[in-house]
């Protein structure tokens, strides 16, 4: 199974977008390269296998509470998916807590291109951070609407037009 | 001496009015040099690269600031704008309380308290209109003589009609959107906040389209009224004038981005104003210094700090200024060099123009310079509408609420005007980035829940900013210290500031006025002050903060008394012909107006008085 | 770009344009002329949205720029319509081609696709602009321009003819437009309205000469191009024709003073990365996303913008030119909707392609 579009799976379903919408944005293999460097290959493995099991098991709808008790409440990989839903909506990198550092963390290397500290991802995932599109906005700086667009009502429909 | 280059004016500093002035001087055939402290982007919008010598050298544009804004964690005012060790500037994440008068030293600036003063500025060219937020609201005719009407503060040496012809100047040059007939007050029922304007006159672009949440509150204040000493007076929401591009009215042709001009002809919404606008809709002095150096007359030299000034002793003129050049913004190495002026014109901003008086020991016999150093103290409230008003779109503010600028309580406390703001609760609380890790970590959501979450509380927020007054107060005031000094061993700004009482009644008035108002919207209030705000101040035993606005005035006050002010109507100093002030230190007071249109106005005058003094010598 | 009247149902006469001799005809060819102008635009945008953000800034501004002006020959088109009492009309599936479609080359024909930003597309944007100078024989936009006008004086000679009405639809005004491409100005008489097709005509391929000289050199500045990253207009389209623009771009270097048509581009180099670019499938189809529900309803939600975009037009076009604000937010919307698409790989691609919108109007009942 291709370790990315489990990726993308576990991604739909921690934060309510759909898989599309997740490639849509364009920098979930950025998210995936941040994620690989910083958390060890063998807790991916558990923590995309165990969605995985439950999603067979579920036939595709897990119920919240199965998310909730296998993955998030887990110590070990609960804080991973937790960084997970940031990188989603925010494009930051939070550094993972203390003791799960000092557990199952990875030592920070100079060479490595990431480093487990608090950063932004980079300039094109900011502006593709899922919050924006939740607020009913847009990334502050980019992704213009056009002149005048904050006049109108909040809601994503256009307005309708009338003609003859 | 025989090798120090010679020009007709040397201006300090490549902000609104040094580039203001370098325009107008350039139009006009003048000879002129403008020297900026700062690191630049000489008219590029996009990054670029050149060969010299084998070597690729990089020549950042516009677009670099973009880079650096949209990686920074903290998105301060000053986020996207170079960090220089040889032009310091000081950023709202140096403050903190001060505590058993221990001053903050961390920053740029070095804060003695006993409050610390909260604004900032930037120094690259363009200045601080790189991030400013472009509102340009006249003054009133009452502010001009507070002092006669109210027994507070300080009268100017000039009046409103006299400045009048200069605001127009302004509001053209700039490029303002607004409609003259809503701009006047006359709809407001507060006779004290009228503004007189020409017959005929209006902005050169139509009014930036009022925000869904504007029209919102418009509704729900109709005819709302708050009672100060027993006297009534409107609630008023008002558009507020912008240098944005929108709608030109007649000929106008709105002003597109420097070295990419297809793109910022229109707002188009990107809510970023402040720090940075990313397509130039909004006005920046880059702007200007572009139409100055397409005169063929105006040099801009970037990476010159002016260190000192000297004296001709024999006829009190500036003889000369000495400057250090910098290769690198990392590196301290430089040269020094001089250059004369046959007119010499500071146009640094309030708080580095004082300075480099203080550090060359000139233009103070009145021993003005550096005091009386305001701001508008900017006191926030917060909360959530009953409904979704569409929060975190359009420019960070599109109305106001004016008409508590002005009205007989002056004489007992500071007037304000009210900011409604279009981001929600980003600058309180920093929201959304800053506020939905809580609800991931702490609140335990996720996928729909965490999602339903933000769709139906973000959307709602929305956040007030009163700007109070802040009287002239000899005691606020910028100094030197040889023990603080920068990378290049020039001096760092000291300070000493605090609130007077005046000021703290109007904060209380403005927190009563927001009070009404949520009660009147069904407002969910969520509006906290913290003892850790840097900010945190009391009155009659309630707690308040207040942030910095950005606003510095009055370092070097004019006045028609070379004893009590540094400069004449005219902005030049009392004691040397030959130098002008120019900027927001040249305002006796600050009022409810952001000050940099009415400075503007005041440096196209100043400008036309150099000239003449130019063709006169 | 060529007229023929295979291209769309225009009188020619031995393979040359008719004279509009009414205002029917008159009004008849405008429309053609705003259908002309927007034809071109799919095709430019697709290969404008699948450069990846930041990357290919040179190439994003020249094909921007392009866009700009057609969309300005479109308005100006569209404002001589008005003032001369006709009525412009985007709203129906017709307005739009089927892509790949067909335009003349030369003696035969040359498929027009929707693709992504390659050499493939420079050739091709380069056949659609093609100057008026190397054609032979046929007939081009600016000689259909050239018809127009010659019909313009014809009608407003006639004593019966009431060519500029009192009473029309208000017209695109300047203060509506902006962005690139010139400056609209409003058609009252003539006069004005020659000057807005004459800057169609200056601004495109230019009126066809029998004295064109392919060695003479371009009209550009001496300071132009010389300078490599260090000029601040650098990475600016300049005030060269289309295809020239195109030019620079398949040849990867920017024409610099002294430089012809024969002698091609010999100035620096442009930083070009045909690898940061989506690989979009060439002229998607909403068949195409039969099996994938969720891409399906992404390309729905394009042509739902896309369909709204050209009601909002029309509806600016047709009585309402404060609509064109609004329309202007729509088209932002669609680019990020065609974005989203281009980043999303069709399943099971022999080609590894990834989707992209399929540009189709859908009426008020899909």
């Amino acid at each position: 199974m291709n370790r990315l579009s489990d990726f993308y799976r576990l991604g739909a379903a921690l934060t309510d977008y759909e898989i599309v919408q997740l490639e849509g944005t364009g920098v979930g293999e950025e998210y995936y390269d941040v994620l690989t460097s910083l958390v060890s290959g063998n807790i991916l493995d558990e923590l995309f296998d165990d969605y995985n099991n439950l999603d067979k098991t579920c036939s595709g709808h897990v119920p919240d509470e199965q998310i909730r008790s296998s993955i998030l409440a887990n110590p070990k990989l609960g804080p991973v998916a937790r960084n997970i839903i940031k990188l989603w909506y925010l494009s930051i990198w939070y550094q993972l807590p203390e003791n799960w550092r000092q557990k199952y963390g990875i030592p920070n290397q100079t060479k490595n291109k990431y480093q487990d500290v608090q950063f932004i991802v980079s300039r094109n995932a900011y502006i593709q951070g899922l919050v924006w599109q939740a607020t009913g906005s847009h990334p502050m700086g980019a992704k213009q609407p056009g002149y005048g667009t904050w006049s109108a009502a909040p809601g994503n429909q256009p307005h309708p037009v009338n003609f003859q | 001496m025989s090798t120090c280059e010679q020009f007709d004016v040397v201006i300090v500093g490549a902000g609104i009015s040094g580039a203001i002035m370098a325009q107008q001087l350039g139009a006009k055939g003048k000879k002129v040099l403008i020297l900026e402290a700062g690191t630049g982007t000489e008219d590029r919008f996009w990054n670029s690269e050149s060969e010299h010598e084998g070597e690729k050298v990089k020549h950042p544009g516009y677009e670099s600031y973009m880079d650096t804004f949209f990686t920074a964690l903290a998105k301060i005012p000053n986020a996207p704008f170079p960090n220089n060790p040889n032009a310091p500037q000081p950023l709202v994440t140096d403050l903190a309380p001060i505590r058993d008068n221990q001053p903050l030293t961390d920053g740029y600036f070095v804060q003695k308290g006993p409050l610390p003063f909260s604004s900032t500025y930037t120094r690259s060219e363009g200045g601080t209109t790189l991030h400013w937020l472009g509102t340009c609201l006249r003054m009133l005719p009452e502010d001009f003589d507070i002092n006669t009407r109210f027994g507070q503060g300080l009268d100017w040496p000039i009046d409103y009609d006299e400045l009048q012809k200069w605001y127009e100047m302004a509001e053209k040059n700039i490029g303002v959107s607004a409609n003259a007939d809503e701009q006047n007050y006359h709809q407001i029922n507060n006779s004290s906040v009228h503004i007189p304007f020409e017959n005929q006159y209006n902005y050169p672009m139509e009014k930036i389209p009022q925000s869904y949440l504007d029209h919102h509150m418009e509704e729900g204040l109709r005819g709302m009224t708050v009672s100060f000493d027993d006297q009534d007076y409107p609630v008023d929401v008002v558009s507020t004038p912008q240098a944005r591009n929108g709608m030109p009215r007649g000929d106008y042709r709105p002003v597109g981005a420097v070295g990419n001009p297809d793109v910022g002809q229109r707002c188009a919404g990107n809510s970023n104003c402040v720090p940075i606008c990313p397509i130039q809709a909004k006005y920046n002095a880059l702007k200007t210094l572009e139409q100055a150096r397409k005169t063929g007359n105006v040099e801009i030299r970037n990476q010159c700090v002016v260190y000192d000034i000297e004296v001709d002793p024999a006829t009190n003129n500036i003889s000369r200024l000495l400057y250090k050049q910098y290769q690198h913004s990392g590196s301290p190495d430089h040269v020094c060099k001089t250059v004369t002026g046959k007119i010499v014109v500071l146009a640094a901003h309030a708080v580095e123009n004082a300075k480099l008086l203080l550090a060359s020991g000139i233009a103070n016999s009145s021993d003005q310079v550096g005091r009386n150093l305001m701001d508008h103290p900017t006191m926030l409230t917060w909360g959530l509408m009953p409904d979704k008003i569409g929060a975190f779109r359009g420019p960070g503010s599109t109305s106001g609420i004016p008409s508590l600028r002005g009205g007989a309580f002056r004489k007992n406390r500071a007037a304000f005007r009210i900011e409604i703001g279009n981001w929600g609760w980003s600058w309180p609380e920093g929201a959304p980035i800053n506020t939905v890790p809580d609800l991931i970590d702490q609140k335990n959501m996720f996928g729909k829940q965490l999602k339903d979450t933000i769709q139906s509380i973000y959307p709602r927020m929305f956040r007030f900013g009163f700007l109070v007054e802040q009287l002239p107060d000899s005691n606020n005031r910028v100094t030197i210290d040889p023990d603080y000094r920068d990378q290049l061993g020039n001096y760092r700004p000291v300070i000493n500031y605090n609130v007077t009482d005046y000021t703290r009644a109007g904060m209380a008035a403005a927190k009563q006025v927001s009070d009404q108002i949520f009660q009147r919207l069904g407002v969910e209030g969520y509006t906290e002050y913290h003892p850790s705000d840097p900010g945190y101040l009391t009155y009659q035993g309630k707690g308040y903060t207040y942030n910095g606005a950005g606003h510095l005035v009055g370092t070097h006050i004019m006045g028609s008394d070379s004893k009590t002010s540094v400069v004449n109507k005219e902005q030049r100093s009392w004691d040397h012909p030959n130098l002008y002030l120019v900027g927001c230190g040249n305002m006796p007071t600050i009022s409810t107006s952001n000050p940099t249109l009415t400075m503007a106005a005041l440096t196209y005058w100043a400008a036309d008085n150099v000239l003449k003094a130019l063709d006169q010598a | 770009m060529y007229i023929n009247d295979e291209c769309k149902p225009i009188k020619t006469k031995n393979n040359k344009l008719c004279p509009i001799t009414t205002i029917e005809e008159l009004h008849h060819n405008l429309q053609l002329a705003i259908e002309l102008e927007f034809a071109t635009l799919p095709t430019y945008l697709c290969a404008l949205y699948t450069i990846k953000e930041n990357t290919n800034i040179c190439a994003y501004n020249v094909i921007r720029s392009v866009v700009m002006e057609e969309m300005f020959h479109l308005t100006n088109s569209a404002n001589v319509l008005i003032g001369t009492g006709g009525f412009p009309a985007l709203n129906k599936p017709e307005f739009i081609p089927v892509f790949p479609t067909k335009l003349p080359d030369k003696e035969t024909w040359f498929t027009v696709d929707l693709q992504k930003f390659s050499p493939e597309a420079l050739t091709t944007f380069k056949y659609i602009e093609e100057p008026a100078e190397i054609a032979h024989g046929l007939i081009t936009i600016g000689e259909f321009y050239a018809n127009i006008e010659q019909g313009l004086v014809h009608l407003n000679s006639q004593t019966d003819v009431d060519l500029f009405p009192k009473k029309t639809h208000p017209q695109i005004e300047h203060k509506y437009y902006y962005g690139g491409g010139g400056i609209i100005s409003k058609v009252t008489d003539l006069d004005s309205a020659l000057f807005a097709i004459n800057a169609i005509i200056a601004q495109g391929e230019g009126m066809p000469t029998t004295h064109w000289d392919p060695d003479k050199p371009f009209p550009l500045d001496e300071t132009t191009g010389i300078f490599s990253g260090d000029h601040p207009l650098f990475m600016q389209p300049r005030e060269l024709a289309h295809y020239y623009r195109f030019n620079e771009l398949s040849a990867g270097k920017r024409y610099v003073c002294g430089d012809t048509h024969n002698s091609g581009p010999t100035g620096p180099d442009i930083p070009i990365d045909y690898h940061a670019v989506y690989n979009m499938k060439p002229n998607p189809k909403s068949s195409d996303y039969a099996n994938f529900p969720e891409l399906q309803q992404m390309n729905l939600e394009f042509n739902r913008l896309f369909s709204h975009l050209l009601n909002q037009l029309h509806d600016a076009f047709n009585g309402n030119p404060e609509i064109l604000e609004p329309a202007v937010g729509t088209m932002f919307k669609m680019k990020y909707a065609a974005q989203e698409l281009m980043r999303n790989p069709v399943p099971d691609s022999v080609y590894d392609y990834y989707a992209g919108p399929s540009w189709e109007y859908l009426s008020d009942n899909q």
